[in-house]
């Protein structure tokens, strides 16, 4: 609970900090707030909503176009993450950096400036009084690669502390957790708050929030929504959920596009009782059954990294799975998330990433139809709009918006039965979105469309059903036209607020 | 765009270095080396001038020189073309040397073992001289796609497995019958002796197998399949997977002309030049790694292995006519060969930036 | 009876033999740690071979020539760390470039000297009591010379430096997550210098060895291959200075029996053995994915670090 003393300073303000990437994205638009120490001050937001790059920037990755921050009131200037270190700044990334093979006490001692002959020796009583001041119980001669990821996490917090830290910043900590630790977390968040901490927790699940949470500031779109203690949401907690995520998701979502009715058609991908496992091992696509047509677009919503992307590669068979899956006639087209490492190979020239995906069927006698490709690829770049002075020119060389349509032309050009798009409009310019957009769109008509997204315009605009994902299950599964008027309770399934519903 | 900061130069990424850029870095890179070379002559008593006016008359200049040369890039020219569709699905194979010797190896058996009727000899040469260096570049990609061995390792190490399998056969089973001190195996029946021009020493088959090979992999890599699918993965190998190419098959292909005409050229030197199994130092004159750099400089244009294996024959013979003409040790070969390497990699570095002073608004 | 001694005699050779390999190898590990490939240690190698035993046979000074030698190699090596950290370039032509150079140029050098013998020694040991250690003692304490000792310190020294030192943790990290260790404000690129000039300067005293002590004279591509071996070693250790120590003189061993058992056994059919088991070694390591993430190369090995702009 914030004291209304006032002696009672921030820590740390953030005063009017915007940030815009090249290519045109505003990320942070004028965001100013204030960190208090002795709290927990949730950061709330949907992806791209800004939170983790106004946290890069206060950890010294990226650096401000405008603003400034004040530290104990007083302006200080953050041109690297060794500078944030030295202001007491630490940062738990949603990756972590550590060394596998290194043992925790070696990662922690790494550029600490320890002694020369005995560099653990230091960091092993660090540890051990860190252990009991905070219940943060990790060997210290364990190799990092053996260790679970709460344990993990542990060391990045411990390495923090080491250093002096006294804001810790915290980007989607309980991502990777499960419950448990998650609570084990909490509890060390808990006793680090008592001794005069700050901590920032970047989230998107309301449960923590109002778990764990002193304040609270929302961002939505770069901007700041609501700054305000815990204390001053509605009484009961689904009241305050609902609350929080309109806060999230906003309260209208204004349509731009015009949809068409379609039939639908036959089931062109069916999944029954999927469960996928990521690289490391852990489950994160749960029980997952849905089923998309001919002539619709089905949208799967959610925050990412919520199973979307184990998702997709099980169903273009990237990546093992258990349960059913099942492809009807025709071409599955795929619009990977990863244009430039995974969708086009840069180096290339238009042409040759025109028939990435396709180049068995200009090949036939094993050699390459050079006419036809070249053909292909006028045709293409004409029909999508793709702006390039010729045909040679590098994918490197186009913009986004450019790079996407080249994809939209090849993989559309296809003839897929399903098309599985993901994040298609991420990080694009509004006529490239618009362009993306009416070509899903038209596309809709001969083929069955899979559209992974955590926009909530794009997926209301676009989709005909939507299943919102949660943790790697389907939470319930919404006719769009429906769904335009349960915006907040859309909100709330995005962030874990509802319970699952799904009927299969 | 990345800026570095750096108190009088700007140092930009340049877009797409031009052709001519390129052209002219690469010239240049070479005039520096024998630039520099020309303070070893002075070391030696030497004038560089005159030094380099005696080579060029003797190896350009005259039509034994030419000769000499274009024999000694026959194998240059072989091994070069393969290392570079290697290189181009980002395959770092440095066993250009063991996959030669492997080859020559085949190529003895055929000729003093195999019991082949004298017509069909000289094809089975080939054919065997291909399977060895092919079977030798094989084993280094089966360990790489299946076992994730490094093929830097793999490569190297068969290398001196391959030499010592031939010192074993020289000083061993194949040991030849007039031995004069030094080992060798038998010399090659008539039969198996490929033809020259004239009284050169150039075996026109294995060059003509040579050239062929040259339009073969340019027609590979502009025109077909296999070399969209080799490109793809030597750029993005994530993108390759979305695509669907398989990487062990495109990289079997691959290692399997990488190394077979490798092969083939080490059963041209032992069946065209030396007519025996000899020591591998004077069956390859080091001619595995020198093809690195002849690939290396052709910068991914097939043709132009053409010149690039007839530049670096030219400088082998210039160590002989260094050798012969003022007593200096071949061993200048490689010192040329070092230092055009170390130009040329930096000046790819360097390429990629457009290095220009700061003017005072920066 | 004759087969113990014949034992005892073997191994003591092998840590005659296997002394300049692990001087070579116990650089390159360096070098390696700190994440670049270095396949020039034939050219330092031969560099420090020749100078080390001009500069012994010019002042008739053995120590002058060991430190020659590997100064040379260190200077040799610092073409390469300029090449590979600062440019960036691909670490495997770099080193490639430098080992055709260096072989070259001793070539070009050497020219007058072969053949000249060097009439320069250093001490050869045999130390009283620790000699009279059963089986131990014949092995290490007879007849050793100063360098098999130096040898062995320095292996003890680097091993120590490598795994307990706070400068090894961070030449450690810096070759798994060169990204990791920027961020915490190590210089990575200072650390992979010194990294490549150590394994130059390990490099050429190895090449001095042979010139100085196993061979007292010159001769060109005197180390016939033994840089190649080095990097086989490096592998075949595991990047350890301990595992260099047994694994030269397992080599060292090898390399003297297939003189010992020529009339029986093909000599080369021995010398394969160091390179078939470089290469069998990452094999069974790869098998096994945890071995491998614990024991296997530096994560970061041959790739160039760039700081990532925005």
């Amino acid at each position: 609970m914030r004291s209304s003393n006032l002696e009672h300073q921030p820590i740390v303000s953030i005063r009017g900090i915007t940030k815009v990437f090249p290519g045109g994205l505003t990320a942070n638009d004028d965001i100013s707030l204030d960190i208090y120490p002795g709290e927990i001050h949730a950061l709330l937001g949907e992806n791209g909503a800004g939170k983790t790059t106004l946290m890069n920037i206060l950890s010294g990755i990226y650096r401000a176009d405008e603003g400034v921050f004040f530290l104990y009131g007083k302006p200080v200037q953050i041109k690297s993450p060794k500078d944030a270190i030295q202001h007491g700044i630490g940062m738990v990334h949603q990756h972590f950096r550590l060394i596998p093979p290194h043992s925790v006490a070696e990662n922690i001692a790494l550029g600490l400036g320890t002694s020369f002959l005995s560099p653990l020796k230091m960091v092993l009583k660090t540890i051990r009084e860190f252990s009991l001041q905070y219940n943060l119980s990790i060997h210290p001669m364990a190799r990092i690669c053996d260790l679970s990821v709460g344990e993990q996490q542990r060391v990045e917090i411990v390495k923090a502390l080491i250093r002096g830290a006294n804001i810790l910043i915290l980007d989607e900590p309980t991502a990777v957790l499960t419950p448990q630790e998650a609570q084990e977390l909490f509890f060390i968040l808990g006793k680090m708050k008592s001794e005069g901490k700050a901590i920032i927790f970047i989230t998107h699940k309301l449960e923590e929030v109002l778990e764990i949470a002193d304040f609270i500031t929302v961002l939505r779109k770069g901007r700041v929504v609501d700054s305000f203690p815990v204390s001053r949401i509605k009484e009961t907690k689904e009241d305050a959920k609902k609350e929080l995520a309109s806060m999230m998701v906003g309260k209208e979502v204004i349509l731009k596009v015009d949809k068409e009715t379609v039939t639908p058609g036959d089931t062109v991908l069916n999944v029954e009782n999927l469960h996928v496992h990521n690289d490391r091992g852990v489950e994160t696509v749960r029980v997952v059954s849905f089923s998309v047509r001919k002539g619709e677009i089905f949208a799967i919503l959610g925050v990412a990294g919520n199973g979307q992307r184990e998702l997709v590669e099980a169903i273009v068979g990237l990546r093992g799975h258990t349960g059913v899956i099942f492809k009807g006639n025709g071409r599955a087209g795929h619009i990977p998330e990863n244009r430039l490492t995974m969708g086009t190979v840069p180096n290339m020239n238009l042409a040759e990433n025109m028939i990435l995906t396709c180049y068995r069927d200009y090949s036939k006698t094993l050699f390459l139809d050079l006419t036809r490709i070249l053909e292909k690829t006028r045709k293409g770049i004409a029909d999508f709009r793709v702006v390039a002075p010729d045909v040679k020119v590098l994918a490197r060389q186009l913009s986004g918006g450019n790079v996407q349509r080249l994809i939209l032309a090849r993989e559309l050009s296809q003839n897929p039965g399903l098309l599985i798009a993901e994040q298609p409009t991420h990080g694009l310019d509004v006529r490239s979105t618009e362009d993306v957009w009416r070509a899903l769109l038209d596309q809709r008509k001969s083929a069955g469309i899979l559209l992974v997204s955590g926009d909530l315009e794009e997926v209301l605009s676009l989709s005909d059903r939507i299943g919102v994902i949660f943790q790697g299950k389907i939470v319930n599964v919404l006719e769009s036209s429906s769904a335009k008027h349960r915006i907040e309770e859309i909100g709330l399934m995005m962030t874990g607020g509802v319970r699952n519903t799904q009927v299969s | 765009m990345r800026n570095d900061r750096m108190r009088f130069l700007k140092i930009e990424k340049r877009e797409n270095p031009s052709w001519k850029v390129i052209v002219g870095v690469s010239i240049a890179a070479i005039l520096l080396a024998f630039f520099i070379i020309g303070f070893v002559f002075v070391g030696y008593g030497i004038n560089p001038v005159k030094a380099y006016i005696e080579i060029l008359i003797e190896t350009v200049g005259n039509v034994y020189g030419l000769t000499q040369i274009i024999w000694q890039s026959i194998p240059l020219m072989l091994c070069g073309v393969g290392l570079l569709l290697a290189f181009k699905t980002s395959f770092w194979n440095i066993g250009a040397e063991g996959q030669l010797l492997m080859g020559a190896v085949a190529a003895t058996w055929v000729t003093l073992f195999s019991g082949f009727p004298g017509f069909i000899m000289i094809p089975m040469i080939f054919a065997f001289g291909f399977a060895g260096g092919a079977v030798w570049g094989l084993l280094s990609a089966l360990l790489k796609a299946k076992f994730r061995v490094n093929e830097v390792i793999t490569t190297l190490m068969m290398n001196y497995i391959a030499l010592n399998i031939v010192l074993y056969l020289i000083h061993g089973p194949w040991k030849g019958d007039e031995m004069r001190g030094f080992a060798y195996t038998n010399s090659f029946p008539e039969s198996c002796c490929l033809p020259t021009i004239g009284i050169t020493y150039i075996h026109w088959p294995t060059l003509l197998i040579g050239l062929l090979s040259i339009c073969l992999i340019f027609l590979i890599l502009t025109r077909t399949r296999l070399g969209y699918e080799v490109k793809v993965i030597g750029q993005s190998r994530q993108a390759a997977r979305y695509a669907g190419i398989p990487y062990f098959r495109t990289i079997f292909w691959v290692m399997l002309i990488s190394g077979g005409l490798a092969g083939i050229a080490g059963a041209g030197e032992v069946a065209g030049v030396h007519h025996m199994l000899r020591h591998p130092d004077q069956v390859s004159l080091g001619y595995g790694y020198t093809a690195i750099i002849v690939a290396w400089l052709a910068r991914g244009n097939p043709p132009l292995v053409i010149l690039t294996s007839f530049l670096f024959g030219a400088i082998y013979v210039a160590g002989d006519v260094l050798q012969l003409s003022f007593g200096f040790p071949f061993q200048i070969v490689n010192v040329f060969t070092g230092l055009i390497l170390f130009f040329l990699i930096s000046s790819e570095s360097l390429m990629q930036y457009r290095i220009t002073l700061r003017r005072k608004d920066d | 009876m004759q087969w113990e001694t014949w034992v005892i005699e073997t191994l003591r050779r092998a840590l005659a033999y296997g002394s300049p390999l692990l001087l070579g190898t116990m650089g390159e590990i360096y070098s390696e740690r700190s994440g670049i490939l270095n396949l020039g240690v034939e050219g330092m190698m031969i560099l420090g071979a020749f100078v080390g035993f001009f500069t012994a046979f010019v002042t008739g000074n053995p120590w002058l020539g060991f430190l020659m030698g590997a100064l040379v190699g260190g200077a040799a090596s610092l073409i390469h760390a300029f090449l590979s950290v600062t440019l960036r370039v691909i670490q495997v032509v770099s080193g490639l470039a430098l080992t055709l150079f260096g072989l070259g140029l001793t070539g070009v050098l050497g020219r007058g000297w072969e053949g000249k013998p060097l009439r320069v020694s250093l001490p050869v040991f045999y130390i009283p009591y620790l000699k009279d250690i059963p089986i131990l003692g014949p092995i290490v304490f007879v007849e050793q010379n100063v360098f098999v000792y130096i040898g062995i310190g320095l292996a003890l020294i680097l091993w120590y430096l490598l795994f307990k030192t706070s400068w090894g943790i961070t030449i450690r990290s810096v070759g798994e997550d060169p990204a990791t260790a920027d961020a915490l404000g190590i210089n990575v690129s200072l650390v992979r210098y010194l990294c490549v000039v150590i394994g130059g300067l390990l490099a050429g005293m190895g090449g001095a060895y042979l010139s100085i002590i196993y061979r007292p004279s010159w001769t060109q591509g005197m180390t016939s291959g033994m840089g190649w071996i080095v990097i086989a070693l490096t592998i075949f250790s595991f990047w350890h200075p301990i595992g260099a120590l047994g694994g030269s003189y397992i080599f060292g061993s090898l390399f003297y029996l297939s003189f010992r058992l020529q009339p029986w056994v093909a000599p080369e059919l021995l010398t394969i053995m160091p390179y078939l088991f470089t290469i069998l070694a990452p094999l069974l390591l790869n098998l096994h994915k945890k071995m491998r993430r614990r024991m296997g190369a530096p994560a970061a090995l041959g790739i160039p670090y760039s700081r990532e702009g925005e």
